[in-house]
């Protein structure tokens, strides 16, 4: 029940922080600046913590795939409001127990500020986030399937440059610092490279 | 200038604080779900690994090493047919497992012997084998080859006719430097026994220098075999051979010829095998123990119930004795659990026959799930006069399947190689190189103990409900041709 209160929190949390920034994204939208984007990335996070290794089994959750799909609001041309998701996969066999395989998942979604201090074709960026996280852990063995979840807070920090491709299509390189800790300390730095869908041109 | 989203940005700071002071967990969850992981065992265990003074494994854990069958060299070392790295020939091994090292062959080995340190090429090993060439899944060349102390390919002969098909399955020491080849040789789609006498010559060759088919026998080709001396006062070749026939599978047979040349060779007798309990699988090693011939092999055991559901029997180890004419001294199928057993091949010690292969060997698992594979090294030893079984012993470990496939008696240590470490149908395996000390198995024949029997799990065999236990794999069923 405790873990339950603090999940409930962290969604809580997260939604008033994106009903808080939606609404000013509507009086945004109604000055004129507003333009939707929406980004698809893979790459790649690095999960140092030692909750995530166990030598005795062979057992390593240190290096994740990662997917993350977002969505930005311009407010103006230098500042957009996001909400993101953002999954970190890894897969790990324990050693003496060929036919086991264990799956982490931790899913990260909430809202976040996108700056870019220039508003040339090559955009830097900075962005931080706030997140409602989730960590699930799956047990496959014997054709029998277990998991476990636990949710918390999470906070995320990122920068990269986004090159503007077409008035339609960018691709932002991303490099971020996820921190969290639902459970297991599922800190991790990571990168992931993606194509972004731009309603209209981000700079004009 | 107006900038109408700024209001919103104090009440969105402050739902970011909410979000971070909701907390961090502390109980873990990953750790916890690893006890959940299942050991999957076998709940027959090993009676014996006490005995074990040396062990090592072989190769690659990520690809297939297995040992079918050694020979004792007169170094020490070992020459050996089988599989390192998943690669397929013959080679040598060190005294104590290290170095092993493989020739990879294009043709079949199908048996191996060592030189003694007084012949042409001390330290080295004669293989014989047989070349599927075009893929019909029937031999139509004959190798021997002629293998270095360090594993290295000395010489290779090619035996071939120009009008049939020539193979060989067997190989023999007549003298230090003589071996007599048993293999077939198929005219016209119809095979028949074919015996060489192969020399190695001072300068490392291999030559043949005379070959005999037997015409009077169609329908039959030779495997392995024990060669006997001869009878007072004879100077020809006798050997007890393991004869393939088209119409009755695997028997036991005397080979006789003059020497050198091999003239009036001939099958002199063949006996097909009856076990009582159950028809006969496999007939493995052929050995000459004083004067007589021991065979051991693999028969089904119809004493062993109920049935697996995927076959018609289960397995048990067989050894059969004849005399050098042919007669049955004593036919014994032991089997000491209710799973796979089977012999691969004997040797004599002081006072026993050792016998080795494997025992408790099956599949088992979830009727969804990966197929565990399970089974022991298996020494049991034999009263050469009566076939009695003096003592069962398994070595190995109870997480996986291990066996043996060929073994060596030196000074009361019995070493023994073969496989170990195979937990899933499908997956590698490492080679296993298992010395045990044997120094008393001849006391207990002495002293009149019985046979140790296999310690069991109280209730016996552990079978969930929705679990399925099947019979191992055997070896595999070679026909020879």
């Amino acid at each position: 029940m405790f873990r339950m209160n603090h999940g409930l929190q962290a969604a809580a949390g997260a939604l008033l922080a994106a009903v808080c920034l939606l609404a000013s994204v509507r009086n945004a939208a109604a000055g004129g600046l507003a333009s939707l984007h929406w980004t698809l990335a893979v790459g790649a996070t690095a999960q140092p913590s030692a909750d995530l290794q166990f030598d005795a089994l062979g057992l390593d959750f240190g290096g994740a795939l990662n997917v993350a799909l977002g969505s930005r609001y311009s407010l103006d041309e230098q500042l957009d409001v996001t909400v993101d998701l953002q999954i970190d996969e890894a897969t790990s066999k324990p050693r003496g127990y060929e036919d086991a395989e264990l799956t982490l998942s931790n899913s990260f979604i909430g809202p976040g500020l996108r700056y870019y201090p220039t508003k040339s074709s090559l955009r830097p960026f900075v962005q931080a986030n706030v997140y409602y996280v989730s960590e699930m852990i799956v047990l496959e063995q014997f054709g029998d399937r277990k998991w476990k979840s636990r949710s918390g807070a999470g906070l995320g920090l990122a920068g990269g440059l986004e090159l503007l491709a077409t008035h339609r299509f960018s691709f932002p390189v991303t490099v971020q610092c996820l921190v969290a800790k639902p459970a297991d300390n599922i800190s991790g730095i990571g990168f992931n490279v993606g194509v972004t869908y731009n309603f209209r041109s981000p700079v004009r | 200038m107006r900038v109408p989203w700024r209001g919103a940005l104090p009440p969105a700071a402050l739902a970011v604080l909410v979000t971070l002071c909701s907390g961090c967990g502390s109980d873990k969850i990953i750790q916890p779900m690893t006890e959940n992981l299942r050991l999957m065992v076998n709940d027959n265990k090993p009676n014996a690994n006490e005995r074990i003074v040396f062990q090592r494994s072989l190769g690659d854990p990520a690809k297939y090493t297995t040992v079918y069958q050694a020979a004792d060299g007169s170094d020490g070392a070992f020459g050996f047919r089988g599989y390192l790295d998943s690669r397929a020939g013959a080679g040598t091994v060190g005294p104590d497992g290290d170095p092993a090292i493989l020739q990879s062959t294009v043709f079949s080995v199908r048996d191996l012997c060592a030189l003694t340190a007084a012949s042409a090429a001390p330290g080295c090993y004669l293989i014989a084998g047989a070349h599927d060439a075009d893929g019909d899944d029937a031999s139509e060349q004959g190798y021997l080859l002629l293998l270095g102390p360090a594993g290295e390919l000395v010489d290779q002969l090619l035996v071939t006719s120009d009008t049939s098909d020539v193979w060989l399955n067997g190989i023999q020491r007549l003298d230090d430097s003589t071996f007599i080849a048993f293999g077939g040789e198929r005219r016209q789609s119809v095979a028949f026994p074919f015996v060489a006498r192969a020399v190695v010559t001072p300068d490392r060759h291999v030559s043949i220098r005379a070959r005999k088919t037997l015409e009077a026998e169609p329908g039959k080709w030779l495997g392995q075999a024990a060669i006997f001396p001869p009878p007072p006062g004879e100077n020809g070749l006798f050997a007890g051979v393991k004869v393939w026939s088209q119409d009755s599978g695997e028997r036991v047979g005397g080979i006789r010829a003059t020497l050198p040349d091999l003239a009036d060779a001939s099958l002199e007798w063949s006996h097909e095998v009856v076990a009582p309990t159950g028809s006969v699988a496999s007939l493995q090693r052929f050995v000459r123990v004083g004067d007589v011939l021991v065979v051991v092999g693999t028969a089904e055991d119809g004493r062993k119930q109920p049935p697996p559901d995927d076959a018609a029997a289960w397995y048990s180890g067989l050894a059969v004795s004849y005399t050098r004419a042919g007669t049955l001294r004593w036919l014994t199928v032991i089997g000491e659990g209710d799973n796979n057993e089977t012999f691969r091949d004997v040797v004599e010690a002081p006072g026993a026959l050792l016998a080795v292969g494997t025992c408790d060997n099956h599949f088992f698992g979830p009727k969804d799930g990966p197929t565990h594979v399970f089974g022991y090294g298996w020494v049991c030893s034999i009263d050469p006069g009566t076939g009695q079984v003096l003592a069962s012993l398994s070595f190995g470990q109870d997480r996986h399947s291990s066996g043996f496939g060929t073994a060596s008696y030196r000074d009361g240590r019995l070493t023994c190689m073969g496989w170990t470490e195979w937990l899933i149908d499908g997956d590698p395996y490492r080679g296993w190189f298992c010395r045990v000390d044997v120094t008393d198995l001849a006391a207990l024949r002495l002293a009149g103990e019985s046979p140790t029997s296999m310690d069991r799990a109280p209730g016996g065999r552990r079978d969930p409900p929705d679990g399925r236990r099947t019979p191992g794999s055997l070896v595999s069923q070679r026909h020879g041709n």
